[in-house]
């Protein structure tokens, strides 16, 4: 039986999120399976690793309780030895455990975890992991880089400026004046961020410096893009290594005021669920599948398609778009290289359910990490001899 | 040897009290099932509780009585065996096991059998001064659902009891007697459970029916009857006591056909004075039109049972309740209100998916209507679970292969099948008919059934037939 370590938790904004999605969405259904020993790997929020199976249970977070448990509880180290392993001590007689793992299943959300960089140590340790690759991580989790490897490959998006903090406490002027090139109402967004913490829609200059600032507080590097006038909002998860496989286009129900905030996400009990079978919090919102025109559709996924592959997603990813319905225009707004809650609930309602879609994603994770094996890596030459 | 410990651990005695009452006291039964180490080693109490009746706390008490007297004895004299023997012996004597089927058995002689006698007696002679029809189901499947539709139906008409649940042995039946039957009662309807041969003797003995019904054969209780022939000769001994017109057979089962001479078969085409028309099947029940009689007058019923395989019974239950007395509009009131009986072919509409709870259907024909309606009903993906069936005997082979033969030529997307002691052969018979869908084996179906939300996508068409009980592997 594989033993495939479920790593959630983590130095992020999204932290909370991701403990949703690694219990209900990555650790249930591959215990279900009955074929994969799971180990539920948690990151607190200062950074240290936990492996213990009461982790899994919600209540220990609900509760607040988790806190006095981490106190209690051994921290774990990672050794690289042909592959990961996990080694938890124990406070008798210095034994110590080793739990070799086959696979692992990201389940983080943001920065440390979803932007490549719980990437790039799996890859040191060459054990197969599920997702995105360390590059497709770092550029998805980057709306700048996104919007800048989309753009070059001719994906439209709505107009949009960047800059660093630094340049923005430098040349406050300036960054205002690029600013000044769009037009109200704008949304200012941390770069790297995700579930939509530090964003702010703007409608006039009066509240951009304060929307710059909070942007900022979460990030050093900031976006600020330019409304959708007539905006239909859509979302579409894809899974896939080389050939991308769409679920359902998705719709958040909002009202024009809105936007699909971290509220809407997350805590709103819902604003209207064509779908029926609408549920509290997240993902009690959509509209699934989009009701938009034949061709809008088709052209939307197509677009979203073209996004996955040119940024090299690999594994699950979640696009989402802007249209604007009365000049149709389909344009790129951000990528999500891990949904929150694998996006299940939509994968469920295109025909595929939890179990299938974390034991494909498991799959795509080895194909992956097989043809990774196969590339040569090694290359013999005399340049040392010159030394 | 790590099955054979599990006789020397004294707690394998409470699973040893567990499967006692699951078997219904039996204790040949108990026997085989406490002489196969690796049948008590696998048990578990999922599926129910250990119930505290009267007999199991006389059992325990008895049992606890004979722990303390052993080791009584056995401090106060030294046994001349060698050590090892000792502990052996020692070993079952502590385990209980064989304890509690000595005990078992004692009890049954001299307390259960004649409290049980008794209470038939008392039962009896309650029965004889009712004035009421007494209708007795028979069949080895479908004996329920045709008790229930003519308790719904002819309670139209009539004050109607029956017996409840699947509780259709003897003394089931004079508890029911004495504890909910009245004399204003005009109908009762006996659900006959058979067994073993003479079952069928002795609950008509006790019931004395006027009318019967005989749903069908097929391979159950092999242990005990044998052979398919023996079952319906048993089933023939209702002849002695109740009429040939007043009986009704499903003449759709070959083994009944012809059943006694002037008696009423019945099938999906009709039967008696009816004949069948358009019957048209959904997840909210199944509607077919009759006509019925020389006159050709048509009628249309509808009832919240699933299936093509329920018309018949339906036909069954028109022309008794026709014979009976009832009007039309009042057989179609009463068949519209038949809903399906929780775990037979019950519809759930769930996580965005039908699921058809079928888990109390443990027969061959049972299971092929069932794949019967998978087939024919519309979903975009359809599973089949199953773990085979128990008590078919010298048959069980055959009966499995048929079954999973019949599984691939109804062609379901994906088959879910329960590790256990049949599935090499569904297996075998899905194997060798070029099935092509996705087959899954899982160990746990108890996970499976809680996790339902995990294994279902929208759209998804998921038939559970049967269940196997714990104390069978």
């Amino acid at each position: 039986m594989k033993t495939i370590a479920v790593i959630f938790g983590g130095r992020s904004t999204e932290h909370d999120v991701s403990i949703v999605t690694a219990i209900s969405s990555v650790i249930k259904p591959l215990e279900s399976t009955g074929q994969y020993q799971v180990e539920p790997v948690y990151i607190s929020k200062e950074g240290n690793w936990y492996l213990d199976r009461k982790l899994c249970d919600i209540k220990l977070y609900q509760s607040g309780e988790i806190d006095d448990f981490l106190s209690k509880t051994s921290k774990i180290h990672i050794l690289i030895d042909n592959g990961l392993v996990l080694v938890k001590g124990s406070s008798f007689a210095g034994r110590k455990q080793y739990k070799k793992i086959d696979l692992v299943f990201p389940a983080m959300h943001g920065t440390y975890g979803e932007d490549g960089d719980l990437m790039g140590l799996l890859e040191m340790a060459n054990v197969p992991y599920v997702g995105c690759g360390v590059a497709a991580s770092a550029v998805a989790m980057d709306k700048v880089l996104s919007k800048q490897v989309t753009q070059s490959q001719g994906i439209p998006s709505t107009p949009w400026v960047w800059f660093h903090e630094d340049e923005l406490a430098r040349s406050t002027k300036e960054v205002l004046k690029r600013i000044s090139a769009l037009k109200y109402p704008i949304f200012v967004k941390p770069a790297s961020g995700g579930s939509s913490i530090g964003i702010t829609k703007v409608k006039n200059k009066e509240e951009l410096v304060n929307a710059l600032e909070v942007a900022v507080h979460f990030d050093n590097k900031v976006i600020v893009e330019q409304a959708v006038e007539n905006l239909i909002e859509v979302t579409l998860p894809i899974i896939g290594n080389g050939e991308a496989i769409p679920a359902l286009l998705e719709r958040p129900i909002l009202s024009n005021e809105d936007f699909f905030d971290f509220e809407a996400k997350y805590v709103s009990n819902g604003k209207g669920n064509k779908t029926g079978g609408g549920k509290k919090g997240s993902q009690g919102y959509s509209e699934i599948p989009a009701d938009l025109p034949k061709d809008i559709y088709d052209a939307t996924v197509e677009i979203a398609l073209d996004v996955y592959r040119a940024v090299g997603c690999t594994g699950i990813s979640r696009i989402d778009m802007l249209i604007d319905s009365k000049a149709k225009k389909i344009m790129f707004n951000e990528i999500n290289p891990l949904p929150g809650d694998l996006y299940a609930h939509n994968w469920v309602r295109s025909g595929t359910s939890k179990v299938e879609l974390v034991t494909q994603l498991v799959k795509y994770a080895e194909d992956r990490w097989i043809r990774k094996q196969k590339l040569q890596t090694g290359f013999s030459t005399n340049y040392l001899k010159q030394f | 040897m790590i099955f054979l410990l599990q006789y020397l651990n004294p707690l394998t005695v409470i699973k040893g009290i567990y499967v006692l009452q699951r078997l219904e006291y039996d204790t040949r039964n108990y026997l085989d099932r406490v002489l196969n180490p690796k049948s008590i080693a696998a048990l578990k109490q999922y599926r129910g509780r250990l119930s505290l009746t009267g007999r199991v706390v006389l059992s325990i008490i008895i049992l606890l009585f004979c722990y303390f007297g052993y080791i009584y004895t056995i401090l106060n004299k030294v046994h001349p065996l060698s050590i090892a023997f000792f502990i052996l012996v020692a070993g079952f004597v502590l385990s209980g096991l064989f304890f509690l089927a000595a005990i078992n058995f004692i009890i049954e002689i001299f307390v259960a059998a004649p409290l049980k006698r008794h209470k038939i007696a008392l039962a009896s002679v309650k029965l004889s001064r009712i004035e009421a029809t007494r209708i007795a189901v028979l069949g080895s499947y479908g004996k329920t659902t045709m008790k229930e539709m003519l308790l719904t139906v002819l309670g139209e008409k009539y004050q109607v009891s029956a017996t409840p649940g699947n509780r259709n042995v003897l003394v089931s039946h004079a508890s029911w007697v004495q504890g909910v039957v009245t004399d204003s009662d005009e109908v009762l309807i006996f659900e006959y459970g058979e067994g073993a041969p003479g079952d069928i003797r002795r609950l008509a003995n006790f019931s004395k029916p006027n009318r019967a019904v005989v749903c069908g054969v097929s391979p159950a209780h092999l242990d005990k009857y044998r052979t398919i022939d023996n079952i319906v000769a048993d089933f023939r001994t209702i002849s002695d006591f109740v009429s040939s017109e007043c009986i009704y057979f499903n003449q759709e089962c070959p083994e009944l056909i012809n059943f006694s001479e002037g008696s009423i078969g019945y099938s999906a085409s009709g039967g008696g004075s009816v004949s069948v028309e358009s019957v048209k099947v959904g997840y909210e029940g199944t509607t077919f039109e009759l006509r019925i009689g020389s006159k050709n007058k048509r009628a249309v019923f509808t009832s919240g049972l699933v299936g093509k395989h329920h018309v018949g019974p339906m036909v069954a239950v028109i022309i008794m309740s026709l014979d009976m007395g009832l009007s039309i509009e009042e057989i179609q009131t009463g068949l519209s209100k038949v809903s399906p009986h929780e775990h037979r072919m019950h519809p759930r509409f769930e996580h965005g998916a039908w699921i058809i709870d079928d888990t109390y259907n443990g027969n061959i024909n049972g299971l092929k209507a069932g794949l019967d309606l998978l087939h024919d009903l519309p979903a975009k993906r359809k599973i089949y679970m199953t773990p085979g069936l128990v008590d078919q005997g010298d048959l069980t082979k055959s009966v499995h292969t048929e079954l999973g033969a019949y599984i691939a030529q109804k062609n379901p997307d994906k088959v879910v099948l329960v590790q256990n002691s049949v599935t090499h052969h569904i297996l075998e018979g899905i194997n060798n008919s070029n099935y092509k869908g996705e087959v899954q084996i899982i160990s746990d179906p108890l996970m499976f059934y809680q996790s339902l939300s995990l294994f279902l996508a929208t759209g998804d068409l998921l038939l559970l037939q049967n269940d196997w009980p714990d104390e069978y592997k």
